[in-house]
């Protein structure tokens, strides 16, 4: 009994003492930043003198400002345009690429390359191709007659540029998630649908579709969560602006914390942020478990 | 019979005529960065050709003197290998423990991990800014790399791989008498290569191409980072500079360009599998 005890107690401490290199730096910089801005977002701080104690006064300020409804539904916004395309898209090019051949792999290798380039890079490379005066993309219109457009600095375009990017570089991505999801489909049930007579369309309709969907769904919440904490991009090409029309809430929060100092303030914004992520990985694992048990 | 022939036919000129335009506009900013990052300075306002008039080789050594990019480089290569080393530490050892090891705690641990993976890094930036403000670490390679000392995503795809590893092969370790330590080094991680080389690369990609983190954390020029470098030399009105930012990108992009035409097997192999659990 007693050594059943010890042997326990042993493996108790050789498990954490497995985990425990990686679970000191997630209590530092992850788990204690949470509860840390949290007790922030109700003080008012500049990083120079004390803090001060404001109850709920930085969420009232914020809520009734109209910049952060703007940065949220402009947050939301990002995801409705570029999720639709990118998973559309994406789920499109799998088809088309899902054999093993030699040209396949060429086109999926290029096709997922943005997604590991720099995108400080690449996106130093789109603002110049957006350029207004030498930009590649106005010397191309201009062979059509289209007048320059200044792509970047006006409201109405800089938006879509952004999502452009975004999508030029998350379409790979999806692509390739959707091919590791179609092959994992047995090809016995695909073989089976076309002895049966079933056309092309009914067995992507009826039978590639349905069985790639928890792929399709987990596509969906990374995606989503990706977008909507994507800053590089935004804080390359437009940083924002014009007059905050391309803000997320990533760049508002890096804003007020890192140029304006309001560190309460600023915090109350990425509570936002964490809280409407929050909600979107407690909707996929309800969701989840409704699936499995359906199955 | 001739007619599905045509169908065939008609579908493989299809596919390709996708395939080629899609690829087309995934390429063109890569070409475009390549050829015009020869070009002569004052050329770049001339419209028309995409081909660079004279083939202008010294914009690289030009651009990589604009900042100190060769100080710019050595941190990058730094960081990004402390990142992997510290990486290589902390995920394996976690991943086994998830995986192989049976202890009382073991539930409730994965269950904190799971959590934080539910916090998105951007939120935590100002609490972890004064973490390394207070600590006196800003500016420092730790400091660069700290929120990158260990990754869920490593540690998840290496529990994945553990648990086909089969208990029998440990065991018979154990009976000729290895410790668990022993067993980990000489039976586990042999058997992990692949796996760890695909963390190996995620983990160096992914801190060479840090970005909102390191410009955060870094104030001194010389601590920059090849990323947070070439940003403060972007600028839209910087006019007959741009060869040389483009040439400065160029460079950026290449250690990892040669990693993923080399390596692309494991950046596949990472996708593919923690995406589908």
């Amino acid at each position: 009994m007693d050594a059943k005890k010890v042997k326990l107690l042993k493996n108790e401490a050789v498990g954490i003492a497995f985990v425990i290199p990686a679970l000191i730096p997630l209590l530092i910089f992850v788990i204690y930043p949470v509860v840390r801005s949290i007790v922030l977002s109700f003080f008012s701080y500049n990083m120079v003198t004390a803090m001060k104690f404001v109850g709920f006064r930085n969420y009232a300020k914020l809520f009734s400002s109209p910049e952060i409804w703007q940065t949220i539904l402009r947050t939301i916004g990002y995801v409705l345009v570029i999720l639709p395309v990118t998973l559309i898209g994406g789920f499109f090019l799998s088809l088309l690429l899902s054999s093993r051949s030699k040209s396949s792999v060429f086109f999926r290798t290029l096709y997922f390359a943005p997604h590991v380039t720099s995108m400080v890079a690449m996106s130093s490379v789109w603002l110049f191709i957006f350029h207004p005066q030498y930009g590649a993309l106005n010397m191309f219109l201009e062979i059509f007659g289209v007048t320059p457009v200044r792509w970047l600095n006006q409201s109405s375009t800089a938006f879509w540029c952004i999502c452009w990017v975004t999508i030029w570089r998350m379409i790979g991505y999806d692509t390739l998630v959707f091919i590791g999801g179609i092959q994992n489909i047995s090809s016995e049930v695909l073989e089976a649908a076309t002895i049966d007579g079933a056309t092309t369309w009914q067995r992507i309709r009826h039978i590639l579709f349905p069985l790639v969907s928890p792929t399709t769904f987990m596509l969906l919440i990374l995606n989503t969560i990706n977008v909507m904490k994507m800053f590089t991009v935004i804080n390359m090409l437009t940083d924002g602006g014009p007059a905050k029309s391309t803000q997320n809430l990533v760049i508002m929060l890096q804003d007020y914390a890192f140029n304006r100092f309001q560190i309460g303030y600023a915090s109350a914004i990425s509570n936002i942020l964490f809280v409407l992520i929050l909600v979107i990985h407690i909707f996929q694992r309800k969701l989840e478990k409704k699936v499995q048990y359906d199955q | 019979m001739t007619n599905k022939k045509s169908t065939r036919i008609i579908y493989s000129v299809a596919r390709y005529a996708v395939l080629i335009i899609v690829a087309f506009i995934i390429a063109i900013p890569y070409v475009w960065m390549i050829l015009s990052s020869f070009r002569e300075g004052s050329d770049i306002f001339v419209k028309g050709s995409w081909i660079p008039d004279v083939w202008r080789w010294q914009n690289y050594p030009e651009a990589m003197a604009m900042a100190p990019f060769g100080r710019f480089f050595i941190n990058s290569i730094a960081t990004s290998l402390l990142t992997v080393a510290a990486q290589l530490i902390t995920c394996p050892l976690a991943g086994f423990a998830f995986a192989k090891l049976d202890f009382k705690s073991k539930k409730f641990l994965f269950n904190i991990f799971l959590c934080t993976m539910m916090v998105p890094s951007e939120s935590t930036i100002i609490a972890n800014y004064l973490t390394m403000a207070s600590w006196h670490m800003t500016d420092t390679y730790f400091a660069i790399i700290a929120p990158l000392l260990t990754s869920m995503f490593a540690i998840f795809l290496l529990r994945q791989f553990f648990k086909t590893i089969p208990d029998a092969l440990m065991d018979a370790a154990k009976i000729d008498g290895a410790t668990l330590m022993q067993v980990f080094w000489k039976v586990v991680l042999p058997l992990a290569k692949s796996a760890l080389a695909t963390i190996v690369i995620f983990g160096f990609v992914s801190s060479w191409n840090a970005y909102l983190w390191p410009t955060l954390v870094t104030s001194a020029t010389e601590m920059r980072t090849v990323q947070t470098g070439l940003r403060y030399m972007v600028d839209p009105d910087l006019g007959s500079e741009w060869p040389k930012i483009l040439a400065a990108s160029t460079v950026i992009i290449l250690p990892v360009m040669a990693l993923f035409v080399g390596l692309q097997k494991y950046f596949v192999q990472g996708i593919t599998k923690v995406g589908l659990k």
